[in-house]
């Protein structure tokens, strides 16, 4: 067994690459992400394989499902089941998605919250019974979203703060997210990162997208990871610290090799942080 | 005119972004009825609709292309779209839309009436995804049948279904005229019982291997009564009121040896 600790660099583990990987996983790459809504209950090759990962390394467990900001009752069944599931693969972070994606029924996408003064207490409880079941804190992540409501009565920055230190929560950042959203909706993507309350971040994603006009991103996590948001992550860095960090893709999927240039890049990022830091304090 | 409404006094007693919620909801879940984005959604919610039908329609392409070619585009298209309309997906899994889609075509009515052979032929396609990823059942140790296979519990695999069809199910191509042209065809197509053994091997590779009514039924029996193979094989034996044990023993013999070789039995209980 070598499993090492959350740390580092990461990659979104997706069946194209378990493969070479089971022959060989390349350095920079510490930890991986799935999604318990991909293996749980699964049977078959996939999930051999799946647990020869978990056995040698850890995992974040980055959920899809639970729809924390849905009308529909907090699904506890699917939340004990997922809590089965950590514990049998030694998973110790859960992180979801600051959304909904489920009305009397499940749509599997990614639906904004009305950023409303109500929908903060609403969501802020339901994680707060999220955490109590699981008996852990989870992390939080700001999504990426399309279409802004018109009832909004906050901001969206306001929103994501209000309801993680209600929760008392930890935020996962998302620095693409962040850029997705500063074009789509038209505003100061470095602002806005500067805005979260940076002490509560654990954990972070970075990932390419789809520019399908001039003011309209598409989240695919399709492409490779552009300059501006390289550059969002630096800023991370330099303003709140460093946190674990796992390249996402999931769509467009290259080989291996070239996600692993995008993953060493990530401990580039996080070397030259340690390094001016050793720096300050000599 | 405002008509008050039981539905009205519901949705007054929640959330406002709630309700803003349902609205929206509701119209991802049937976007083409409405000409126009109702208010008080944005126009930018077209995208969401785009999103939903593209992921939907992935995830079951893959799982039913021969279904899907045979219906053609537009049928196609037609039947996804009142999936999502008319269908609640209880499965938080994505994997199970599959799942969901065979529930909807098999027990839910759907404006698109589809040809009985379709619906079987998409069950079929959907069995080979089941079989693929679903997760053994916990089974107690089994071990190697080393004795006369007839003296034998058999212990079936863990991943293993009879599957009954009244359509050749395993042989319809979307290439093949008579299947192609279901559509002008005059004559309905004519019932036949199949049954197939679908199974994952110990490659992980999955098999549907077709069966005979006998063997069908020899199977049940065994699975039934968790009785030896000769018991199960005397007791449709009586069942077919057929009475020459000399005969039957080596037939019945030769099945199981068959089961055994196609993995459908795996082993037994005892050592």
């Amino acid at each position: 067994m070598n499993r090492l600790q959350l740390d580092g660099a990461g990659l979104g583990l997706r069946r194209e690459h378990m493969l070479p990987l089971m022959q060989s996983v390349p350095e920079s790459i510490n930890f991986f992400e799935i999604s318990p809504e991909n293996y749980l209950d699964l049977g078959g090759k996939r999930a051999k394989d799946f647990r020869w990962f978990t056995e040698r390394y850890p995992f974040v467990a980055h959920g899809l499902s639970l729809s924390i900001g849905g009308p529909d009752p907090l699904d506890e069944a699917f939340l004990l089941r997922i809590k089965d599931f950590m514990a049998e693969h030694q998973i110790q972070l859960y992180t979801e998605h600051l959304s909904y994606c489920a009305d009397k029924g499940h749509l599997y996408d990614l639906l904004p919250i009305p950023f409303t003064e109500e929908a903060v207490h609403y969501v802020a409880k339901r994680i707060r019974r999220t955490q109590d079941i699981l008996e852990q804190n989870i992390a939080i992540e700001n999504a990426s979203y399309y279409s802004k409501s018109p009832i909004s009565d906050m901001s969206e920055l306001d929103f994501i703060n209000a309801v993680i230190d209600e929760a008392d929560c930890w935020l996962h950042l998302d620095v693409n997210n962040i850029y997705v959203n500063s074009v789509n909706h038209g505003y100061d993507a470095e602002q806005f990162l500067l805005g979260l309350s940076g002490e509560r971040i654990t954990y972070c994603h970075i990932a390419g997208h789809d520019q399908q006009s001039a003011n309209l991103i598409i989240d695919s996590h399709g492409q490779d990871v552009i300059d501006p948001v390289w550059s969002l992550l630096e800023t991370a860095y330099d303003q709140f610290g460093l946190f674990p960090t796992l390249l996402e893709r999931d769509f467009n999927i290259p080989p291996l090799a070239d996600l692993v240039t995008e993953v060493e890049k990530i401990m580039g990022y996080q070397n030259q942080w340690m390094i001016q830091k050793i720096k300050k304090s000599a | 005119m405002h008509q008050p409404s039981r539905t009205s006094s519901v949705n007054d007693s929640i959330p406002e972004f709630q309700r803003y919620q349902h609205q929206f909801v509701d119209y991802l879940r049937h976007p083409l009825e409405i000409d126009v984005v109702p208010e008080p959604l944005p126009q930018s919610s077209t995208v969401y609709a785009k999103l939903l039908f593209s992921k939907i329609e992935g995830s079951l392409d893959n799982c039913f292309p021969i279904s899907c070619e045979l219906l053609g585009t537009k049928r196609w298209t037609q039947l996804i779209q009142s999936f999502i309309k008319d269908h609640r997906c209880q499965s938080p899994l994505y994997r199970e839309i599959p799942d969901e889609f065979i529930n909807y075509l098999m027990n839910e009515p759907s404006a698109i009436v589809l040809p009985e052979f379709i619906i079987e032929l998409a069950h079929y396609e959907w069995m080979e995804l089941v079989l693929e990823t679903e997760k053994a059942t916990q089974s107690p140790p089994c071990f190697p049948i080393t004795k006369d296979i007839l003296n034998v519990i058999p212990a079936f695999n863990p991943v293993f279904h009879l599957l009954h069809y009244h359509y050749p199910v395993q042989h319809i191509t979307a290439s093949d005229p008579y299947w192609k042209d279901w559509e002008s065809g005059t004559e309905p197509y004519s019932q036949e019982s199949i049954i197939l053994a679908g199974l994952r091997d110990n490659d992980y590779k999955v098999q549907f291997i077709e069966i005979n009514t006998v063997t069908a039924r020899l199977i049940e029996l065994t699975q039934e009564g968790f009785s030896t193979a000769e018991q199960a094989l005397l007791e449709l034996a009586a069942e077919m009121h057929y009475g020459d044990h000399e005969t039957i023993l080596p037939f019945g013999h030769d099945i199981f040896k068959q089961l055994e070789q196609q993995q459908i039995i795996v082993g037994s209980p005892n050592e």
